[in-house]
């Protein structure tokens, strides 16, 4: 397409929406539906004038006020209030109130993450944030709660991270689920973290949480026995087997290309377990061993010529093009 | 025909590089030159016709004239003849991708050069029009190709821990202020993708960074196939061809939208064209889309901290920075003396300056290696990651590049600021010239 027939496709496009886009007072005008409002705050594209500014927080803070429309003026407004202290205020007390609909808090959540990417003030207002996570872990709004300890997680806030433990040792404290609190632990790994995990690979108290063990085994050099144990064993769940392969390369990539060798070429393997295995040798294999192992090519041909399966077949032509 | 296969009778040499591995191109018009190699079969002027050898298929090519050149007059064209001097003098032309026609493959835009009086095939030429696409509508082949680089990068990068770390380590704590909240996010992004995507090429030059639109549904991009689907924990899972599945620690992120059939929690493409028509203005998209974008899902996506261990960081951060471009390209801001360009134009210390790093003339951080005591207005006490890698097919920035490097990135103005990327919707500007 000619670049200057393009700027003009553009502009008509771009004149066309404009005309057809609702004012703000729309979106103040409490007379209009629901839809109607929430779709002149989507269109809303200048920054807000102060007073534009005051209606909107007026509208977040009516608890007569749809909780969609509220939570949807909070992401709205998100750009135009990280330099008012004022109103980073209310997000942290929407966040906090417990009186107050999910739809909100989360958005108020979201919108104070999201000061976090763009605004000078908010690194000062940090402390006051992590406060106002930690005083809702407990919340009996199960999203709320979770969302806040994911973040408390990333941020390696002790705190939480001694709630997870206390979690796991005594069921009746958890404040997520055993596959959470593992998924949150393995935010910030300790090493003594590892024995808890090789600890439920024999005894977990979830399946779920089993594989997120799986995957952060990963980093433990201790595991690298218990990984290849879980790989070999053809009696154990497939989904675990495959990421203990998974696990496995990170952790031992020479040891990872002899176990997804000998895998590749067992024609009695499920056949994910061998894709992980070839896509893994494929990308990270360890190429000193692999590149003269003239057996583990022709014991790819040979699968190649028999296998039904377009899946392993591309794979295979996917290694072979990778190594030649 | 392959070029192996073919006697060449001419060569076509590319923006002066004879290495065939630099044949990536993008919309930017680039000085070419054809000449005669196998002078001995040829006794006269030879009239010869460019142009590329299947318009059906595979990327396209437009060709210019030496004089006037590329400008308001010429958009390129699908053939161009030259009169070739039989001594094997070179001929100068130009050429440029075709905008809406971009490779799917490595080198599958191959220009025919043929006699114009017999019509015999004198040479081919293998090029890619190299340029960063919409996720969701990548080829498999393209798909693939992207992933592996990526997998490989973040094994050779962290040995096979840490997640993408250099990349992580960079945009964490210590690159908030010289990368948010002031008037460099934009440039600073533009140089942080130009950093990945220069690592990938390394690996694969066929490879560019793919965009996720965040303002459209993309169910082709959140899959098992592509960036992974989220267990009921929040833990991605992958198929078991795809080398994302060995990322480790694994990455955890949990979308507040369905991904399937909605945009994330954005304003719109036009929307956003229309946040301001100088940059000041305009760079409040810093919040809504960008920041918007990030807070659309939990996990680590969504705090500023960790967003770049997860791989969607880059295709997020392709789109803010292709929306800018497209921004510029529409709104023609591409002089770097306008403060409708860009808002502060000198260096850090100057009156009227604001944040070091953050002037059109002060250098970028890590890029440039400086370090200080992290203060507010310092540097921060760390610098990881090394300076700009280098391209194979530009020779800028420097290593250590200024904020102004990053706005002429098509070298509209200046042929020798391109950076050598461009995007399948943002064409070049012709009439700029």
């Amino acid at each position: 397409m000619d670049p200057s027939e393009y700027r003009k496709q553009v502009t008509e496009e771009l004149q066309r929406q404009t005309e057809s886009q609702p004012g703000y007072h729309e979106f103040l005008d409490k007379s209009n539906s629901l839809s109607q409002r929430q779709e002149a705050l989507a269109a809303g594209t200048k920054s807000l004038t102060e007073a534009e500014l005051d209606d909107t927080i007026n509208i977040i803070r009516d608890q007569e006020e749809e909780p969609e429309l509220r939570a949807s003026a909070i992401r709205s407004v998100g750009r135009d209030i990280g330099n008012r202290d004022e109103t980073i205020n209310l997000l942290l007390e929407l966040l906090k109130d417990k009186t107050e609909p999910r739809e909100v808090r989360i958005a108020a959540l979201q919108v104070l993450l999201m000061l976090a990417f763009i605004s000078p003030l908010f690194m000062s207002k940090r402390p006051e944030f992590l406060a106002a996570l930690r005083s809702v872990v407990e919340d009996p709004d199960t999203t709320v709660r979770q969302a806040a300890i994911e973040i408390l997680a990333l941020e390696k806030d002790e705190y939480v991270q001694r709630r997870l433990n206390e979690g796991l040792d005594d069921p009746s404290k958890a404040l997520v689920s055993p596959e959470k609190a593992v998924q949150m632990l393995g935010q910030d790994v300790h090493a003594e973290l590892y024995p808890r995990l090789r600890e439920m690979i024999q005894n977990p108290p979830s399946p779920a949480a089993r594989e997120e063990a799986v995957r952060l085994l990963a980093g433990d050099p201790n595991s690298k026995e218990l990984l290849v144990n879980l790989v070999r064993d053809k009696d154990e769940d497939l989904k675990v087997r495959t990421l203990s392969a998974a696990a496995l390369q990170s952790l031992d990539p020479v040891e990872f290309t002899d176990q997804a060798k000998q895998i590749v070429l067992d024609d009695t393997e499920d056949e994910d377990l061998r894709l992980t295995g070839l896509t893994g040798l494929t990308h990270f294999g360890d190429q000193p061993s692999l590149i003269p192992d003239l057996e583990f090519m022709k014991g790819l041909e040979r699968l190649r010529n028999e296998s039904t399966s377009d899946q392993l077949k591309e794979a295979i032509d996917r290694y072979l093009n990778r190594t030649k | 025909m392959n070029q192996a296969q073919l006697s060449q009778t001419t060569q076509i040499i590319i923006d002066s590089n004879s290495n065939l591995d630099a044949n990536y191109i993008t919309w930017s018009p680039v000085p070419a030159q054809i000449r005669i190699v196998d002078t001995g079969a040829v006794t006269n002027m030879l009239a010869v016709k460019l142009r590329n050898q299947n318009p059906n298929q595979g990327g396209q090519v437009v060709l210019f004239a030496p004089f006037p050149g590329p400008g308001r007059g010429d958009h390129g064209q699908d053939e161009l003849i030259l009169a070739l001097p039989h001594d094997g003098s070179p001929v100068p032309f130009f050429i440029a991708g075709k905008f809406g026609k971009p490779s799917v493959a490595d080198k599958d835009a191959v220009i025919e050069v043929v006699d114009t009086s017999t019509g015999n095939v004198l040479s081919v030429t293998p090029v890619m029009v190299r340029i960063r696409k919409n996720a969701n509508s990548l080829e498999d082949g393209e798909r693939q190709r992207f992933l592996s680089a990526l997998a490989l990068l973040n094994m050779a990068s962290t040995g096979g821990v840490g997640g993408f770390a250099d990349y992580a380590n960079i945009h964490a704590d210590a690159g908030v202020q010289e990368a948010h909240g002031n008037a460099g996010f934009l440039p600073w992004h533009r140089a942080f993708m130009l950093d990945l995507e220069r690592e990938l090429q390394a690996l694969d030059p066929s490879v560019s960074l793919p965009y996720w639109r965040f303002d459209e549904a993309a169910p082709n991009l959140f899959t098992k196939a592509f960036l992974g689907v989220p267990n009921p924990t929040g833990t991605l899972e992958f198929e078991t061809n795809n080398p994302l599945q060995f990322l480790s620690p694994p990455i955890f992120r949990q979308p507040d939208f369905n991904t399937t059939t909605e945009s994330a929690h954005v304003i719109n493409e036009a929307g956003t064209l229309q946040l301001g028509d100088v940059y000041a203005n305009y760079r409040i998209m810093e919040g809504n889309p960008h920041g918007s974008a990030h807070t659309s899902f939990s996990g680590l996506i969504s705090n500023i901290g960790t967003a770049a261990r997860d791989p969607l960081f880059f295709l997020l951060h392709a789109n803010v920075d292709r929306l800018w471009a497209r921004w510029q390209w529409y709104m023609q801001r591409f002089d770097m003396t306008s403060i409708d360009t860009y808002t502060f134009l000198g260096k850090a210390g100057d009156s009227g300056a604001t944040r070091i790093g953050h002037n059109l003339l002060d250098t970028m951080w890590p890029w440039n290696q400086i370090t200080g005591t992290g203060a507010f207005d310092d540097r921060p006490p760390t610098a990881p990651g090394g300076n700009l890698p280098r391209s194979k097919i530009v020779n800028f920035p420097s290593l250590t590049p200024t904020v102004g490097d990053m706005i002429d990135y098509q070298g509209a103005l200046n042929p020798a600021n391109r950076l050598g990327f461009d995007y399948d919707d943002v064409p070049f500007d012709f009439d700029i010239l």
